[in-house]
């Protein structure tokens, strides 16, 4: 008679073969409430596992920006706080000299303020933060502006005084120099005096900065331009503003001279002040742009941070419970295969 | 007379109870043993004798059905294996091991060192990250291979196991037809011919015809050969060592191709059909991923002509390769993602300069007398801040790329993009090997559960014929020597 048949490998190796499997789920989920991950990330997402990695390489991309804003901001305060000084001593020459009175006192004042003026110039603009030149543009590496009163002269001083000898066939330390008339003194100053400061005159003889500022990228679709250059039109017509009223000889010039070169260097001086201004507005404008960018960067790194762990996290109390009903499962297994044990004709007999 | 027959009938009642014994304790023996199968003892009694013939519990449609479900499981477990091997190259996304992690971490080295040009050490950084994928490229490469090279060997090894096997079988086969025809006990070497057929299921799938005398014949599951009167040769010419461009050999059956794309003859399941598929297929999708991975960065961060009338060719920058500095040539080259390595020129510890990664002018004009051909600083002096060059690879990095659409991951995609669809693809092919060699497990433990239960030995069922046995052996001895004294009874009145 053929009733249901079970053989007694089949019997004994039953639980055998279960346990196996479930000491190794035990041991997965273990590990999962440790860490809050699936033990086989990989395993568990399959094809989905690219998008954890572009999260991941996402999530990089914020902290480098973050990590280069810190830097830019740096710049960006130290030289709104030179630009702030730049324009605070101009404003204060400008008063100066206007109001300078018309004795020998009042040249005497003008040149020794221009003289220290365009010193500290020198020294705003050749200042470094960072190991960066912050005026030099993107050259960053080379000191902007040389000292215009250097020992041996500088190649700015060379260049003003040959213009002056060309045109007034004599220098400005003559003691003639009470002869030159206004018109000619006015042309001077409207035809071959500015055209040393232009573009090519600019950067053969004061300036070795690069027009280009310093372009960023502050988070991954806005690029601002975050260094001012020391080639900008302000700091030009300051420089310009100052050598007219230290190099020129102006006490000896006779008053009406001395009138439109005095009014000449006001005009300049508020102008400069002018751009200045706008320099620092566009600046200003910079330093808002990177910390709304920061904010925003802020946001998108929590949102990066809650998709990572909705694909790859685990809830380490699911997991809790699933090794406690693992571990009574495994008992219950040991429990039955003693008693199969005993389950065997032979110990009747 | 009835007495005598009587004897003798006791007498042939002992002997088939002590044939019947032996059954019982060689059932016992063999109860664990998974390729026994459960002897049966029946008694033919007739003419006042009895006679054991010793019969197989067998059942050829279980068989059968546990010899298919062995070489879907060896199939799957030996792609397995492959796959599990390459996906260390992906690695746990935690620790940003891939190729995909690695080109996002260049990428946000780029964007820090764009940012602030002038700095050396942001310089080195990045230069740092260039070198960790370049090495993952080329480290994955060898991975590849080498998984390609296990496969060859194990394909070689199970080559070997089935000739071996098939001789085996030649000489069980020989001796169970031989018994066949003398009448002899052949239970025992049925058994061992199952498990031959069984063993052989594992490297490949079989079918098996029984003929006449108990002869059988063994085909593969694609009808070719493998064992009709004398055993075929299987052959397979194995190879050393891989590269990406060596292609693996196929296995013969009897001189018909049985694997690969050209076989007429193919081979459906067993673990030379999941070994040469990862050979064959799948090392060589991923190498050819990571190759066009490789293809791109070059391309990304080649050099072009700066100077009118830009008429020099483009030439490989940052990433070059063993055939630079030409562009890479189309089809992409295989193994390009075990060639490609940092340009020296860029490498301070080989002589190169960083600052080449932001002015340009890794490449010179081959005619000395143009300078300055792929130089992108324009100056002045260093212009340590120049970030145009940076930026212009940065965009490109993040720009979208064609790829072919054979390796199944869509047409467009930037590059990290499409390293990461690789990463998914790898997985994905993982996880569904994982379920499918679970399934196909399972399917095989319930029918090897099946089969034990039809064909198996029950210790308690051998234990209670054990006890009926020795009762009538007791009633049989008893019988003679109650005819014994018969016998004596009838002498003693005679005397």
């Amino acid at each position: 008679m053929k009733t249901t048949f079970i053989s007694t490998p089949t019997l004994w190796n039953s639980p055998r073969s279960a346990v196996a499997r479930m000491q190794s789920d035990l041991a997965k989920a273990n590990q999962e409430i440790v860490t809050g991950r699936y033990s086989d990330v990989g395993l568990q997402l399959g094809s989905r596992a690219g998008e954890g990695i572009s999260l991941r390489q996402e999530r990089a991309e914020i902290d480098a920006f973050a990590s280069s804003n810190a830097t830019i901001s740096l710049r960006l305060s130290v030289t709104k706080n030179s630009l702030d000084a730049i324009r605070g001593t101009a404003e204060t020459f400008l008063a100066t000299v206007v109001s300078a009175p018309d004795n020998e006192i009042g040249p005497k004042l003008i040149v020794d303020g221009a003289n220290a003026n365009l010193n500290a110039l020198t020294d705003e603009l050749n200042r470094s933060a960072g190991e960066q030149y912050i005026f030099g543009g993107t050259n960053t590496r080379e000191s902007p502006l040389k000292s215009y009163d250097a020992k041996p002269a500088s190649a700015a001083k060379n260049a003003v005084d040959s213009a002056f000898l060309i045109k007034f066939k004599v220098p400005q330390s003559s003691s003639s120099l009470s002869s030159i008339s206004p018109a000619d003194m006015e042309g001077f100053l409207n035809t071959e005096f500015p055209a040393l400061f232009d573009d090519t005159n600019w950067s053969k003889n004061w300036s070795s900065a690069s027009g280009e500022s310093i372009e960023s990228r502050i988070s991954s679709t806005e690029r601002v331009k975050t260094s001012v250059s020391a080639n900008d039109p302000g700091f030009r017509k300051l420089a310009m503003a100052y050598t007219m009223a230290s190099d020129l000889g102006i006490e000896k010039l006779n008053p009406d001279t001395r009138e439109v070169v005095v009014k000449k260097i006001a005009d300049l001086l508020s102008s400069a002040t002018n751009d200045l201004v706008k320099t620092q507005a566009t600046l200003g404008e910079s330093e808002r742009r990177i910390s709304n960018a920061a904010e925003r960067m802020n946001l998108q790194k929590d949102i990066l941070d809650k998709g990572i762990g909705r694909l790859e996290g685990v809830d380490p109390a699911e997991a809790k419970t699933r090794v406690d009903a693992l571990t009574t499962q495994i008992q219950m297994s040991y429990s039955l295969t003693s008693q199969l044990r005993n389950l065997s004709l032979l110990n009747y007999l | 007379m009835g007495l005598s027959l009587a004897l003798n009938t006791a007498r042939s009642s002992l002997l088939s109870s002590s044939a019947q014994m032996a059954v019982v304790s060689r059932n016992t023996t063999g109860a664990t043993d998974p390729s026994y199968s459960r002897k049966i003892a029946s008694l033919v009694t007739g003419g006042g004798t009895a006679r054991v013939v010793v019969g197989r519990a067998s059942d050829n449609a279980l068989f059968f059905k546990m010899l298919e479900t062995t070489s879907s499981a060896a199939n799957e477990q030996a792609i397995l294996e492959g796959v599990e091997k390459l996906s260390k190259t992906v690695g746990d996304t935690d620790l940003n091991g891939s190729s995909a992690a690695r080109i996002g971490a260049l990428n946000a080295a780029l964007q820090e060192y764009a940012n602030k040009p002038d700095d050396a050490n942001l310089a080195r950084a990045f230069l740092d990250r260039a070198k960790e994928l370049t090495t993952t490229l080329n480290e994955a490469t060898t991975t590849v291979q080498s998984v390609r090279q296990d496969a060859d060997t194990a394909i070689k090894n199970s080559v070997d196991r089935i000739n071996n096997l098939l001789a085996q079988f030649d000489t069980i086969n020989k001796t169970v037809m031989r018994g066949t025809a003398t009448g002899a006990d052949i239970t025992d070497d049925l058994d061992a011919r199952d498990k031959i057929l069984s063993q052989l299921s594992e490297e490949m799938g079989i079918t098996v015809v029984t003929r006449e005398g108990n002869d059988m014949a063994i085909f593969t599951d694609s009808g070719v050969p493998l064992y009709e009167r004398i055993p075929r040769k299987v052959e397979f010419v194995p190879q050393s060592p891989y590269s990406a461009t060596t292609k693996g050999a196929a296995v013969f059956v009897d001189g018909v191709q049985v694997t690969g794309k050209t076989s007429s003859m193919p081979l459906h399941s067993g673990a030379l059909v999941g070994l040469v598929k990862v050979r064959d297929d799948i090392a060589v999708t991923y190498q050819s991923q990571l190759d066009e991975i490789a293809r791109g960065l070059i391309e990304t961060f080649a050099e072009s002509d700066q100077k009118a009338p830009y008429d020099l060719p483009t030439l490989a920058g940052l990433f070059t390769y063993t055939g630079g500095p030409a562009m890479p040539p189309d089809p992409t080259p295989l193994g390009l993602a075990g060639q490609i390595t940092i340009n020296l020129r860029v490498d301070p510890a080989q002589g190169g300069s960083l600052e080449r990664l932001r002015d340009g002018g890794i490449n010179e004009a081959a005619d000395p007398t143009l300078k300055d051909e792929y130089k992108y600083n324009p100056g002045p002096g260093t212009n340590a801040a120049f970030s145009g060059r940076l930026f212009e690879l940065s965009e490109k990095l993040g720009a979208v790329r064609t790829y072919d659409p054979s390796f199944g991951l869509g047409e467009n995609a930037t590059l990290q993009g499409f390293a990461a669809s690789s990463a998914s693809w790898l997985e994905g092919s993982r996880k569904a090997s994982v379920t499918s060699v679970d399934y196909r497990t399972t399917l095989l433990s319930h029918a090897s559960e099946a089969l034990s239960n039809a064909t198996g030995v029950n210790m308690d069922d051998e234990t209670a014929a054990m006890l009926q046995l020795e009762k009538s052996y007791s009633a049989s001895a008893k019988l003679i020597s109650v005819i014994d004294e018969m016998l004596r009874t009838l002498l003693d009145a005679v005397r």
